[in-house]
């Protein structure tokens, strides 16, 4: 009975749950390791203005990216998006995106944002800056990433675990800016200052510097602005590094990656993947989609959410986010020789 | 000497599982609890080895207490051996391990030689490094046995300790086993449901029913002076002849005169019925009373015959096997016992 | 031929169809096993293209290190698992004593608990704000000393609250076959108690404990999120640096088999070890079945504290903290769709648990029947080697040779009827994730499966012959029924697990089948760990209710 019973359920199964829906409206297909309550409005603000519906699928960068490339031709997948250049870079690498020819997402998105090649491009700006306790740091003692390896530091100093992409890119960064030897330097004096073993996320290095287990620390902006926009008094403060050069002139900038886009290789319906791109760099979309996070728009002529705006400006670092992607293995290893764990 | 004394006990207070018995069993002496199954014996065998906590009542061995109102021995404190039913050998142990598992206080060497003499006397010498698993019925009994003997126990529990054996290894294991025990000098005390089994090895037999002990005392007295009907059904065949006594050792029945010491006395005159073994009905072709023979089971030795009275009353018989009588045939009997099993009909 | 047949006596005709039918199990078993095995194929693969400078790399900074700690946190969960499980087992099986019957059902509750999920609530608990620390001012002062619980000893401490059901299930289903008698055997032979239960209790229940420990021990392995919340580098966190941070999914892979070639050093280890003994259980025979030890005094109230404590430890408190994070947020986070997540566990984790638990059985029997008979006993060992892949590593191993099956399918389909046959897609449906499931959650199913089919005698088969009963009869009317507590748990483990399981979900489910599991995953991507209790409290819940319907209904059969 049991023999009959197994590949006749597999069968049902098999044929009731094939291909993706394919309702009389058109709908394009997402592969998106941004998590959903941060793509869903934008989503449904597009599918309101266009008609056009969206499936997608969330999960981490590398497993969708393995799916992608396994899918092959095969694939439902036109978009990818995802929280980091790094991944969007490998994606490119493995060819599985198309390079897109858009006047408008050239205009719109500034050159470091998006690959030289314009397999995909950047949606929203992800900066890594300084934390610190205003009550026991005074912020002109602050400089750069660079400073934070200084003996002034030692054993004030918090950071999240290497295990986390926006770490490895910001040593990428730093690889790029300065080859390895010095980066190398750099990471070395940061270990040396830890106030801490590593922390598992960026929230913890926060409390961190907040509760006075440490002064400084390396965080995502918008992490500090969730926090914040949840209790106001939190004692932390941003600060923007590397705006000045001991010389004077203009600083290497604070490190930025981007929560991007690329239409795939196969898409089935690449025309409209590369329109949804581009409408997601228009004033409206990209109000809501950096807004729904504390992040900074890739459009600079987009108005920054207040709290956001409430951070003050600053320069951003020139290397092209590609770049990072590029020297992120070189990071990870680099860091472990380090021993940033 | 095992001394138990008003013994009750129950799981719920709505049934009782034990009432009241007392017992003696003196050292040496083998002693067999009979009774159908759910009478209580195998309960009381636990509250000797301690497995159960009676409600109330006192046991004691050899002169101190096991099991008083202030006092109670845990079974590992009171060495006190145990056969059980299904054996319970251990699996995962050789049968030198389980033979040795209780003599965890001598030295290694001791321990081996102790349990090579006990499987020795049981006739298992070349097992020692067998598995349970790979011995017969019989031989994992007979390692049970020596596993309970070898700590040379005060007292040896044995829990229906042939049920699960076939019958002809049964008849031999009891004389086996009788005179391991004997030999070994044990105390023992055996839970059976088989009175082939408990005549058989029993110095002292008790039979129970529904948690008393009906009677306590030498198998011989049990068989031909039981005290109660039931402990008279129980311990072997007989059938049930109405009579009238009528004097001193002599019952009027429908077969005549019965002649015997009765195990109780009887008053003058009362109507009684009298239990027939039957060894008491005795073939006699020279008897004018005539039985029909209905039906007769042949039991190697002998056959055990089914008669039927003129009055249409059954009564059994043991005819020699040499007998060449068919059913239906009329044979000639007479009465010969020589004890008296007799109850008024009031009595229960 | 019919001379030939006329020759056989019926013995040897008996011999040789058990013979026929003997390689027609090992048939079935080798063929599930090479189901199974895919991934590990793909992992085998993998070495084709090793990366030299990435596997230095690997050598010099990273493996000896992670090598060290993963040993550690194996060694401790495995003592933790194997103490709570067995004690706890051991007392709930045997022993009388108050709320017992309620504890034999609740401390199974934290299985429902995911591994990430404890050590979240249990680092919110212990942190220098949290609850905890609060209580310890308020009796020491202010000035207490702060303690976390981190590394080492927040892994093991969370790892064995979450997998010492696991243990803890197969013990009391084994001790509760001993029966107390084991203890009674000693005691009659002058043993303690406590010596009877070292000496005869435990070593009879030696294949379910290890069968237990061996699953908390490929989980543990397979652990990604417990290890990363307490911020322990273990041979997991290697794997996903390589692939990840360094992009090498080969390196991934290659690491993977490494883990896997270490579960089975140690699983062909216990078994040496075992030996050739026969684990049986001594039969608890007959109207006299001994009673539970009924604890008297004191001790009655020590069981029950002790019972009431790991409850408390593994369930009650993170599930207040749970709660205490999910409150202020459950107007923003609760709505309709959340029956939707919950009707997608249930059916994912209900269809699962049917399929592995059948594929179990299937298995079990195949090691069974199988002759040769170690043939058997090698593909049971290779067919439940999924549970000890970190979950990522099998979904890829089961989606890229589902995926090429399908090109292949496809590419045929195209050269036998033209470019206008139809096409088979695979991928993103539920055959490739069920796949995945029975895959890597073969193991969960087998064990107790395997260890209640011991209980099926040679001479019980025969007999149930001997009464006309043969083929599915006699599966349905006499191996069924004494399977029953081993297909239960069976399937009340596959259930959890898949109610809980997240990577392999998260990276193989179709479009729309989104989980509480991946609810969860939503809110801790982006670190919203508060907002992540939702749906985490949802998981605990809706998994346990048939968990506990279940449970108590056996529970009730064996009172």
């Amino acid at each position: 009975m049991r023999h009959a019973v197994l590949p006749a359920l597999l069968l049902a199964l098999l044929a009731g749950c094939a291909p993706a829906p394919d309702d009389n409206g058109e709908r394009i297909v997402v592969y998106s390791s941004r998590v959903e309550q941060l793509i869903q409005p934008i989503f449904e603000a597009w599918t309101r203005e266009t008609g056009v519906g969206i499936d997608f699928i969330t999960a981490d960068d590398q497993p969708l990216i393995q799916r992608l490339q396994a899918e092959g031709a095969s694939s439902p997948a036109d978009l990818l998006l995802t929280v980091d250049a790094g991944n969007l870079w490998n994606a490119a690498e493995r060819g599985l995106l198309r390079p897109l020819e858009s006047e408008i997402l050239d205009s719109r998105i500034p050159a470091t944002l998006r690959d030289p090649a314009g397999h995909w491009f950047g949606l929203s700006i992800r900066t890594r800056t300084i934390i610190y306790a205003p009550d026991r740091v005074d912020p002109a003692t602050l400089d750069s990433y660079e400073a934070l390896a200084e003996p002034q530091w030692r054993g004030r100093l918090c950071l999240r675990t290497s295990k986390k992409v926006y770490n490895q890119s910001l040593v990428a960064m730093l690889i790029e800016q300065h080859g390895e030897p010095r980066a190398e330097e750099i990471v070395r004096g940061w270990v040396a200052n830890l106030a801490t073993d590593v922390l598992p996320n960026d929230n913890q290095v926060i409390e961190a510097v907040a509760a006075g287990r440490c002064d400084v620390g390396i965080v995502n902006s918008y992490y500090f602005g969730r926090l914040v926009a949840q209790r106001p008094d939190l004692n932390a403060r941003l600060f923007w590094p590397n705006q000045q050069a001991a010389d004077g002139t203009r600083g290497s900038g604070v490190h930025v990656n981007v929560s991007g886009a690329g239409v795939t290789r196969h898409a089935p319906r690449a025309a409209l993947a590369q329109q949804f791109i581009e409408w997601l760099t228009s004033p409206a979309a990209q109000e809501l989609f950096a807004g729904l996070n504390y992040e900074y728009p890739v459009n600079p002529d987009v108005p920054l959410d207040p709290l956001v705006a409430s951070w003050g400006t600053f320069s951003q670092s020139q290397v092209n986010v590609a770049r990072l992607g590029e020297r992120q293995a070189a990071a990870v290893m680099l860091m472990d020789r380090a021993g940033y764990r | 000497m095992l001394e138990l004394d008003e013994i009750s006990h129950a799981y719920d207070s709505a049934s009782p599982v034990l009432d009241n018995v007392g017992l003696r069993l003196g050292d040496g002496e083998i002693g067999c609890l009979l009774g159908p199954s759910g009478c209580g014996k195998t309960t009381l065998l636990r509250c000797v080895a301690g497995f159960e906590i009676p409600l109330r009542g006192t046991i004691r061995l050899r002169g101190s207490w096991l099991v008083s109102p202030e006092l109670f021995i845990p079974a590992e404190k009171r060495r006190i051996g145990m056969v059980f039913q299904d054996y319970a050998l251990l699996p995962h142990l050789s049968v030198a391990g389980n033979v040795m598992f209780g003599l965890r206080d001598l030295a290694r060497s001791e321990r081996e030689r102790r349990a090579g003499e006990m499987l020795e006397v049981v006739g298992l010498s070349g097992f020692a490094t067998a598995y349970p698993h790979e011995l017969s019925g019989g031989q994992q009994q007979r390692v049970a046995l020596a596993r309970a003997l070898a700590p040379r126990p005060r007292l040896l529990l044995m829990d229906e300790p042939f049920a699960h054996l076939d019958p002809a290894l049964r008849e031999r294991l009891f004389v086996d086993v009788k005179a391991i025990l004997h030999q070994q000098g044990s105390t023992v005390l055996i839970v059976s449901h088989d009175p082939r089994e408990a005549f058989a090895l029993a110095d002292r037999l008790g039979v129970m029913r529904a948690g008393s002990l009906l009677q306590w005392d030498e198998p011989y007295t049990v068989y031909h002076e039981p005290t109660s009907r039931f402990v008279a059904e129980f311990v072997g065949p007989g059938a049930w002849l109405p009579g009238r006594v009528a004097g001193d050792g002599r019952i009027e029945t429908e077969l005549g005169m019965a002649r015997g010491s009765p195990q109780h006395p009887l008053a003058q005159g009362r109507p009684v019925e009298l239990l027939l073994r039957p060894e008491d009905v005795v073939s006699d072709e020279s008897s004018p009373l005539r039985a029909r023979l209905v039906e007769r089971v042949f039991r190697g030795g002998d056959f055990l015959c089914t008669l039927a009275l003129d009055s249409g009353r059954q009564v059994y018989a043991t005819l020699s096997s040499q007998d060449d009588h068919d059913a239906g045939d009329r044979i000639g009997i007479r009465l010969g016992p020589r004890h008296l099993v007799a109850f008024e009909t009031s009595e229960p | 031929m019919n001379a030939t047949a006329d020759a056989l006596t019926p013995q040897q005709a008996r011999a040789r169809r058990r013979q026929a039918g003997g390689r027609g199990w090992a048939l079935v078993g080798v063929l599930l096993a090479l189901i199974t095995l895919v991934p590990v194929f793909v992992v085998i693969g993998s070495f084709f293209q090793l990366d030299s400078e990435l596997w230095g790399h690997l050598r010099t900074h990273l493996l000896p290190q992670v090598a060290a700690n993963t040993l550690w946190m194996s060694l401790g969960v495995v003592a933790g698992t194997l103490l709570l499980g067995t004690g706890l087992g051991w007392l709930v099986a045997v022993c009388e004593f108050p709320l017992r019957r309620f504890f034999s059902i609740a401390l199974l509750l934290p299985m429902a608990v995911p591994g990430y999920v404890m050590a979240t609530a249990m680092v919110g608990i212990t942190e220098f704000d949290g609850p905890l620390h609060q209580l310890l001012r308020v009796f020491l002062g202010s000035d207490a000393r702060p303690w976390r619980l981190s590394g080492l000893g927040g892994v093991v401490f969370a790892l064995t609250l979450v997998l010492y059901p696991y243990v803890y299930l197969l013990a009391r289903n084994a001790f509760l076959s001993q029966g107390a008698r084991s203890l009674e055997v000693g005691q009659s032979l002058g043993a303690s108690r406590l010596r009877s239960f070292f000496t005869i209790s435990l070593p009879l229940a030696r294949p379910w404990l290890a069968a237990g420990a061996l699953l908390a021990l490929m989980e543990a392995l397979a652990d990604f999120g417990t290890v990363a919340v307490f911020n322990y580098d273990t041979f997991t966190t290697a794997i996903y640096r390589a692939w990840y941070g360094m992009f090498s999914v080969q390196s991934a892979l290659q690491l993977s088999g490494v883990l896997i070639l270490a579960v089975i050093i140690v699983v062909i280890a216990e078994q040496r070890l075992r030996g050739s003994r026969l684990y049986t259980s001594l039969q608890a025979g007959g109207a006299h079945d001994p009673r539970p030890i009924v604890l008297r005094g004191s001790l009655r109230w020590l069981a029950t504290l002790c019972a009431g404590s790991v409850f408390m430890l593994a369930f009650l408190l993170p599930a207040i903290q749970l709660i205490a994070w999910a409150a202020p947020n459950l107007a923003r986070d609760f709505d309709a769709r959340y029956i939707g997540f919950a009707r997608n566990s249930l059916v994912l984790a209900a269809i699962a648990a049917g399929l592995v638990t059948a594929l179990g059985l299937l298995l079990a029997y195949a090691t069974r029947l199988s002759r040769p008979a170690a043939l058997g006993r090698i593909t049971a060992r290779w067919a439940t080697l999924g549970y000890a892949f970190p979950g990522t590593v099998l979904a890829v191993g089961v989606f890229v040779p589902v995926a090429a099956a399908g090109d292949g399918i496809n590419h045929l389909l195209a050269l036998l009827f033209g470019e206008q046959a139809g096409r088979v897609v695979l991928t993103g449906t539920l055959f490739t994730l069920l796949l995945a499931y029975c895959i890597r959650f073969l193991a969960v199913a087998h064990s107790p499966l395997a260890s209640q089919l011991q209980r099926i005698t040679q001479s019980l088969d025969e007999a149930a012959r001997g009464m006309g009963e043969t083929g599915l009869g006699l599966l349905r009317r006499v191996h069924l029924p004494i399977l029953r507590r081993g297909l239960l748990t069976a399937g009340v483990l596959v259930f959890v697990d898949v109610m809980k399981e997240l990577p392999v979900t998260l990276m193989i489910r179709p479009f729309g089948w989104d989980t509480l599991a991946t609810r969860v995953f939503q809110m801790t991507a982006e670190g919203e760990w508060e907002r992540a209790a939702l749906p985490a409290l949802a998981i605990v819940a809706v998994g346990l209710i048939p968990v506990i319907l279940l449970l108590s209904q056996t529970e009730r059969r064996n009172a």
